[in-house]
């Protein structure tokens, strides 16, 4: 199995984990909470594999560090919304 | 070039899932009860498609070898995530639902409808780059459709599962 199966296992793999969490439910917030977890890993796996930033160390630090404060960001606002 | 359109695209996805969830807090009540009206099966059946589609791709990309079939096939897996995109708007039409019903569906129409239009250029995109089979131009067009992968995975659960 080449890195991109594997990515496309992770991606399937991550969304039926996805789809448990919504169906079965979890006390909030950590149903939300893995939900959005789930959505951080499956958007690095693109990135990555499908997009090739595994190639490019530079690159590849630049941009996940901007995807974790989007997630950051959109985690906080979840979470102050739970709170309210 | 393409990295400069992939970066712009998800500044205005990104921001208008913060402009969601900033929304979501003065209205908390009134946006779980609207969420109720989605078709979350359907959207997850499509996230599905979508990542799979996204892998055909990459392998187009990745590989080198059958290209017009691999983006045949991307296309075509595009084509789905449209036809049930197409059954989750008419659910939402028979229910009488529209833009003004409520905030909830104001962001869910602008977000998941320019999403949708970015499948359509896709597909346009990835039937071009099979055609042309140059490798450049199959670089540039699998980075679009990953893009567009990309976005819906955030734009599922911030939107249909939250």
């Amino acid at each position: 199995m080449t890195p991109l199966h594997l990515a496309w296992v992770g991606l399937a793999g991550l969304s039926a984990a996805t789809t448990a969490v919504a169906v079965f439910g979890l006390a909030n917030p950590w149903s939300g909470i893995l939900i959005l977890v789930f959505a951080w890993a499956k958007v690095r796996l693109i990135l990555l594999w499908y997009l090739e930033l595994a190639d490019v160390p530079r690159w590849r630090s630049g941009i996940l560090l901007g995807l974790a404060v989007f997630m950051l960001l959109i985690f906080a606002l979840y979470l102050i919304a739970w709170a309210s | 070039m393409m990295w400069v359109l992939i970066f712009s695209e998800l500044t205005v996805f990104g921001a208008g899932l913060a402009a969601f969830m900033a929304q979501r807090l003065v209205d908390p009540g009134g946006f779980a009860e609207a969420q109720r009206a989605l078709l979350p099966t359907l959207a997850g059946i499509n996230t599905i498609v979508l990542i799979t589609s996204g892998f055909f791709a990459a392998m187009a990309a990745q590989t080198g070898r059958h290209v017009r079939s691999w983006l045949s096939a991307a296309a075509l897996l595009g084509v789905v995530f449209l036809v049930l995109k197409g059954i989750e708007f008419h659910h939402k039409a028979e229910l009488g639902i529209t833009f003004d019903t409520h905030e909830f569906f104001m962001f869910y129409y602008l977000l998941t409808g320019f999403h949708a239009a970015h499948v359509v250029a896709g597909i346009g995109i990835l039937a071009f780059v099979a055609w042309t089979s140059v490798t450049v131009h199959v670089q540039s067009g699998t980075q679009f459709w990953h893009m567009v992968d990309l976005v819906w995975v955030l734009l599922f659960p911030v939107i249909y599962l939250l």
